[in-house]
């Protein structure tokens, strides 16, 4: 197995290494890793450089490594890695390290959110006994033993030091220290007591005792529960969790994908060796592990399921029941997998059925022509009655679909765009409206929502309309233009040309300040960011107008065509309570403690969950309308607009439909056009999320508009649109 | 640093009783004891009075550090106190023991003979507790992957008893015994099916590493059996459902698990059911997954599925990655080639690609065209013409090669063929040579056929030919290219045969020569979930140690790949007789107790009479590998066969070069376990 595990910070520096085999020179590990890294033309998790095997993980902040030599078993060293750092960031959080870090740094602690703990090379460094006896225990020669946090923490324990400024890095100073902290801890070592509650620390009097304890335990067939424990009241709580990924396409009104991953998380405060017997809805596990015979036929089956090492594996076939001995604390049972094909029984929990429509409209007292957006969207859902759907947020693209005009010369004119100068108008009895400007979309936020609701013509309680007024593409040049002259700025000027600038900047910046290509290969979630480097590299010789263009755009173009793969769905999240898409339930459960015969108390809870982003829809044609014709378009002031384009003699084609195809950006993002002696590019327009850059907070501020419209029926009461962040922008533009 | 290690020995000598002084101490004293090893042997007393009456963590943690230590003083102390930790009460210490062994034999082999170490861990194999078995297998697998000699085989008994632990042991305990029943040859098929079904529920479990192994030994005991996929229905479904599942990993793992679905689906497609749409790529995955997963893709490409794959291909092929456009295009390009009926619907797709007028797009859609062009030779008109509005844009020099390839081979229909070639032998003299010969052998071509036509056009392809020959004989320096020109210029010369020599029907080319022997995947398959599996390359191209695997003959084995093993038989042989004499002159014999337990393989071959001119053949070779004296005492011919267990015997082969310490390692080692113990019931 392996013959050294190297853990490095995120520039590859090493922080701590372990060898288990002499069959290396460990001093040139490194510097190959870091050699393999730069020469390998995909970087994946293993690499083989000179003779050397590098099998890595980047976790948070840091690099698990391990270097070997012969034909290992790579799968079982990569699990492993993963178990290392999970077990590294169950210890750092079960004994506070992230905790009293964040409070030394001022930061607010949230409670029990492991989401915001970031494991990273300080904290390694700080922690470097408890790393050194970690590798003492988990591995021995390159085999793994014991990796299971709920049996470790019992005899190997952090003694979080309050001096870690008297800390260092050395290893000489670190053995006296390590020494003193000790001598520290015998003066106040503390009388042995059984935690009550998971998250108890406690100090354990002779090392000697536990240890022997622990040689026991670490044997025996139960590794993953020590004995002895004790729990005044016995609970266990099973939280059945299912995760959707659904995808609709409202064109054919299919289902395309429907996918559900479930999970069964449990916590298990119980006391002794209690045998756990959990009865489920019968036929998904028979049907799972029977063969494919006619009667299976159209039910729903487990596409695939496994389980935690506690569960009796064995058992399952025959007794159609899961039977486990529990790990103390939180662990997850078992996950499961169902893929259900569109003929399948389940209906879609949630159906949103969006339409866009594009028409014009004249105001009696001007001449003035005004071209609109309507957005209507309806909702249905498909479980009973008694259940409530909360958080529901309905996300919909902002899409001017270009009209179709068969003289390629009059596309560009009509071309047409949304005005923001013009306040939007929403209307809803349902929940409120939010424009996000910075997505461009606008979402429909609905605190929580009843089950077997049925579209109706009639009633409009499920439904949300909302509508903009248009410009056409010529028309906004025109008055950015007119704009200019005057010094003015307004809104679509701000929106379309001046954060958009801003932000290409600040990609611009972030992709130029990795200049080490080591660093932004190396870890994978990073990837994007890698890749795009590795674009670079590749399209230097081929195209030299990318090559004239900043690093930075490359990352935007990267972006980009992320994003717009996304722009003609319908995003839907939502939370659902007490019961599961997949029908899974508990049928009984047996706690069996022969020797203690405690009364307890299992809970059981059901969530159906979907994240932004995993529930779609896809709009299709028939979802746009529009009532526009050719003549619908004033197209007198074409003349003007000709001499502005003078400017520059080759004007940029906006093209807002989801169907650029990727190629066509790299060639449209040549045609520049110029505003304010800076030069802007339309193809840039389509704005990736905040979360892909590393913009701080306060610069998106400026580009939400956030707006509640209340409950009313009335379109003409709709308040205008207050923003003062635009006001501000405004000023320190000028 | 190495300067503080006799303070860290004082230190270590004075805080005995201190178990985190201790294994800091420990950790500095394993990292530069190799440096200053007199300095560390003085450290040795207090491990041996830890030894000598410490609590079980306390002996335990001594045994690893001493074990762990490369200087003399510690090997030998090591060496000493094994055999008695190796019988200790304690499971602990026995699991601590076992590995301590591995250690040993990592450095210095002969003395872990010499203390009979190997025969002690042989017996740990018979431990009631599952922890210390899965420790000994784990400590024998690597001492046997170091050591050529040495070979693990189980009978079918024990490896019922090894199932029956994997219930009982840890996750990891478990991926040791299931890797360990590989060494298990069934010699029925009901075996081998028993074992599956029994192997099965691993499949299941949450630690990949596990499910991994067990679809490795899945796949292994599959070879023993007929049809595995009408004996156990199930089967397919149980193991697309595990890699599924995998597949929902994090990436690290679904990378390792995707390149061993290639070597499955090369090797075992009837084993598994896959459905291509699992393997489209997801827009954040990471490049090497995006990268295998097209690998995929195209190996599961068929008739009934070539519509959407198009659809799927085409919509990478416009992405801004240009390194996955790259692929994709290829991926499309061998598609048609694979498939003749998609062919059609492949060029369409490149058509349309080739519209978009990207400059890397147009650079691998003329490559992979060409390949079509060679395989279709009188179709797709179409793409020649498209390819002539590109010819400009052609820069790479594979692209170029292959266009003009295609203007060479196809200027029947192209009727400015000769232009264009002559505008690309303009920069004749800057281009890498492959440009160079295909630009030379495509003018040889046309100039061949142009005797049929007109005048003009005669003259323009005598021209171009001559223009280029000259500058390849008389301006260029690769030998290669003008000893081709040279070549070319005589048969010009004597005119008659031209056009037989150069203007030939090409053979037919297919995707079948990208395939890997049959031997080399049959090793890779019984690496499943190994380095090789994911490099996808002959194991020992890229580890020069690793022994090399086959599967073992049984009669239940339905495959046997002709042609010669990968360690050839006369090699195992010589071996043999070289073992032999090295025993007799060394005067010890093999251990009285195990004889008995030593039979010949042929026993085996009487209670299965189920041969074959192969099975004849291998039987022989087999029973003189595995028993070299080839005595057989006992005889016992008509014994049932549960009591002839020959439970991990070893084999001896070795290699002519093999230095006489490998073979006093490899002398009869004899490793005799279950078998006695059966004796005594």
């Amino acid at each position: 197995m392996a013959s050294a595990i190297y853990i490095l910070d995120e520039n590859l520096n090493q922080l701590i290494s372990r060898q288990y085999k002499y069959d290396l020179d460990s001093s040139s590990v490194v510097a190959r890793f870091k050699n393999a890294l730069a020469k390998a033309p995909i970087v994946s998790p293993v690499l083989h450089h000179e003779g050397f095997n590098f099998v890595y993980l980047s976790y948070d902040e840091i690099i698990i490594m391990t270097v070997c030599f012969d034909n290992i078993n790579i799968m079982t060293l990569a699990s492993f890695l993963q178990k290392f750092a999970r077990l590294l960031k169950d210890y750092f959080i079960t004994f506070g390290v992230f905790r009293s870090r964040m409070e030394k740094l001022g930061l607010k602690v949230k409670a029990d959110d492991p989401g915001s703990f970031v494991v990273n090379g300080d904290i390694i460094r700080e922690n470097y006994i408890l790393v050194y006896e970690l590798f003492d225990e988990i591995l021995d020669f390159g085999v793994p033993q014991l990796t299971e946090f709920n049996i470790l923490k019992e005899y190997i324990k952090l003694h979080h030091r309050e001096d870690s400024a008297a800390e260092n890095n050395d290893y000489e100073d670190g053995l006296h220290d390590a020494k003193s902290s000790i001598l520290k801890k015998r003066s106040n070592s503390t009388v042995t007591q059984r935690k009550t509650s998971a998250q108890q620390q406690v100090d354990t009097t002779t090392s000697t005792l536990i240890n022997s304890s622990i040689s026991r335990t670490s044997t025996t067939k139960i590794s993953w529960r020590p004995k002895g424990i004790f729990y005044k009241k016995n609970e266990i709580f099973i939280n059945f969790n299912e995760l959707l990924r659904f995808q609709y396409n409202l064109e054919t009104d299919e289902v395309m994908v429907n996918f559900i991953s479930g999970g069964v998380d449990c916590r298990s405060y119980l006391s002794g060796m209690p045998t756990l017997t959990l009865g489920l809805n019968e036929r998904l596990l028979t049907n799972f592990y029977s063969a494919d015979d006619e009667t299976t036929k159209n039910k729903l089956v487990f596409d695939n399921i496994n389980f935690h090492q506690c569960v009796e594996l064995s058992h399952i076939a025959t007794n159609n029941a899961i039977s486990f001995i529990p790990p103390d604390g939180g662990f997850t049972l078992l996950n499961y997998q169902i893929v259900t094909g569109s003929s399948k029984a389940l209906k879609p929990l949630i159906l949103v059925r969006p339409s866009y429509k594009i028409f014009k409209s004249m105001k009696k007292k001007t001449t003035q022509t005004k071209y609109k957006l309507q957005i209507a969207v309806s909702l249905q859902t498909n479980f009973k009655r008694k259940y409530t759907m909360k958080k529901v947020n309905v996300v919909l693209p902002l899409l001017v679909r270009q009209i179709q005009c068969s003289d390629p010369k009059l596309k560009d004119l009509t071309t047409l765009l949304i005005n923001y100068n013009v306040n939007p108008k929403f209307k809803t009895k349902l929940g409120n409206v939010v424009l996000n400007l910075e997505g461009e979309t606008v979402e429909w936020r609905i605190p929580s929502l009843d089950g077997g609701i049925k579209p109706s013509e009639t009633s409009d309680e499920f439904k949300m309309l909302c509508e903009f007024e248009l410009m056409t593409r010529d028309s906004f040049l025109k008055t950015l233009k007119d704009n200019e002259y005057h010094g003015k700025q307004d809104k679509n000027a701000l929106f379309y040309v001046e954060i958009q600038d801003e932000l290409m900047k600040l990609r611009g910046q972030e992709g130029l300040q990795s200049p080490d290509q080591h660093k932004s290969r190396r870890a994978d979630r990073h990837s994007s960011d890698t890749s795009a480097h590795d674009d670079f590299e590749i399209q230097v010789p081929l195209s030299p107008v990318v090559l004239s263009k900043p690093l930075g755009d490359l990352v935007n173009q990267k972006e980009k065509s992320l994003k717009s793969k996304q722009k003609d769905l319908v995003r839907v999240s939502f939370e659902l309570t007490a019961m599961t898409y997949s029908g899974l339930k508990v049928e009984y459960l047996k706690i069996d403690e022969p020797q203690l015969h405690f009364q307890s108390f299992p809970w059981v809870r059901y969530l159906v969950e979907s994240k932004d982003g995993d529930y779609l829809f896809k709009l299709g044609d028939s979802c746009f309308q529009s009532t526009l014709t050719l003549e619908d378009f004033d197209l007198t002031g074409t003349k003007e607009v000709e001499a502005v384009r003078d400017d520059k003699d080759d004007t940029h084609i906006y093209d807002q439909s989801a169907h650029v195809s990727e190629t066509n950006l790299v060639k449209q993002g040549n045609k520049e056009f110029s505003y304010r002696g800076r030069s802007i590019s339309f193809a840039e327009y389509v704005v990736a999320g905040v979360e892909e850059s590393s913009q701080p907070e306060g610069e998106t501020t400026g580009t939400k508009i956030e707006q509640d419209a209340p409950l009313k029926d009335d379109m003409e009461n709709i308040p205008e649109v207050a923003n003062e962040n635009e006001n501000e922008n405004d000023s320190a533009t000028e | 640093m190495v300067e503080l290690l006799p303070e860290v020995v004082t230190i270590l000598l004075t805080n005995r009783n201190d178990l985190e002084v201790k294994k800091m101490c420990i950790s500095c004293l394993k990292t530069y004891a190799e440096v200053r090893p007199h300095e560390a042997a003085k450290a040795i007393e207090v491990f041996e009075s830890d030894l000598a009456n410490g609590s079980p963590y306390v002996k335990a943690l001594a045994l690893r550090t001493i074990s762990s230590i490369p200087t003399k003083e510690y090997i030998e102390r090591t060496a000493a106190e094994l055999p008695v930790f190796l019988g200790d009460a304690n499971p602990y210490i026995r699991k601590t023991a076992a590995l301590g062994v591995a250690k040993l034999f990592e450095k210095d082999p002969r003395l872990g003979q010499e203390y009979g170490l190997l025969e002690k861990l042989n017996n740990l194999l018979h431990d009631k507790d599952a922890t210390v078995v899965s420790s000994a297998l784990a400590a024998l697998n690597d001492i046997i992957e170091r050591s050529p000699q040495l070979k693990l085989s189980i009978e079918y008994r024990d490896a019922v008893t090894l199932i029956g632990l994997l219930g009982t042991s840890d996750e990891w305990g478990q991926v040791y015994i299931l890797n360990s029943l590989l060494s298990f040859v069934p010699s029925q098929e009901s075996e081998a099916v028993e074992f599956i079904e029994k192997v099965m529920p691993y499949l299941q479990h949450s630690n990949s590493s596990v499910a991994c192994n067990a679809l490795k030994v899945i796949v292994y005991l599959a070879n023993y059996v007929k049809h595995p996929e009408d004996v156990l229905p199930v089967l397919p479904q149980r193991i697309s459902s595990a890699l599924t599942s995998m597949l929902s990993k994090s990436s690290e793992i679904q990378f390792l698990i995707l390149r061993n679905v290639i070597l499955l689906l090369l090797t075992k497609s009837k084993l598994i059911q896959l459905d291509v749409k699992m393997f489209f790529c997801q827009y954040d995955d990471p490049i090497y997954i995006k990268d295998t997963k097209l690998e995929i893709i195209y190996l599961l490409a068929e008739k009934s599925n070539v519509g959407i794959v198009l659809n799927e291909l085409e919509a990478y092929a416009t992405e801004i990655d240009i390194q996955m456009v790259r692929k994709s295009i290829r991926a499309i390009g061998n598609l048609a080639i694979k498939i003749e009926e998609t062919a059609s619907e492949c060029v369409k797709v490149l058509l349309d690609l080739l519209e978009n007028d990207i400059s890397y797009i147009v650079q691998e859609t003329v490559v992979v065209s060409k390949n079509i062009l060679r395989r279709y030779p009188n179709q797709f008109e179409e793409l020649i013409e498209s390819f002539s509005k590109h010819v400009d844009s052609v820069e790479e020099p594979e692209a170029k090669s292959a266009m003009i390839w295609v203007l060479g081979q196809r200027s029947r229909n192209i009727a400015s063929s000769t232009k264009m070639l002559t505008a690309f032998s303009e920069g004749f003299l800057e281009d890498p040579v492959d440009v160079q010969l295909s630009l030379l052998t495509a003018s040889v071509k046309i100039y061949s056929r142009s005797r049929s036509l007109d005048s003009s056009q005669q003259q323009g392809a005598e021209e171009l030919m001559l223009k280029v020959l000259k500058l390849a004989t008389e301006e260029v320096n690769d030998p290669d290219l003008r000893e081709r020109a040279f070549f070319y210029w005589r048969i010009v010369q004597q005119s008659a045969s031209l056009q037989e020599v150069v203007d030939v029907s090409l053979p037919v080319i297919s995707t079948d020569s990208d395939k890997l022997p049959e031997r080399i995947l049959e090793e890779l398959e019984l690496s499943i979930g190994t380095l090789g599996s994911i490099y996808l390359r002959p194991i020992s191209h890229v580890f020069r140690l690793a022994k090399p695997k086959s599967l073992a003959y049984s009669p239940a084995l339905q495959k046997h790949i002709e042609g010669k093993p990968i360690s050839s038989n006369m090699e195992r042989q010589v071996s043999i007789s070289e073992n032999v004499r090295s025993t007799s002159s060394n005067g010890q014999s093999v251990q009285p107790e195990s004889r008995p337990d030593r039979r010949p393989l042929i026993d085996v071959e009487v209670h299965h009479p189920h041969t074959n001119a192969n099975g004849e053949k291998l039987k022989q070779v087999q029973s003189l590998e595995d028993e070299p004296e080839g005595s057989n005492i006992d005889g016992s011919l008509n014994a049932p066969r549960d009591v002839h267990t020959r439970f991990p015997s070893h084999s001896s082969q070795s290699s002519t070069k093999t230095s006489s310490r490998k073979s006093t390692l490899g002398r009869r080692a004899s490793i005799s376990l279950l078998s006695r113990k059966l004796r005594n019931l």
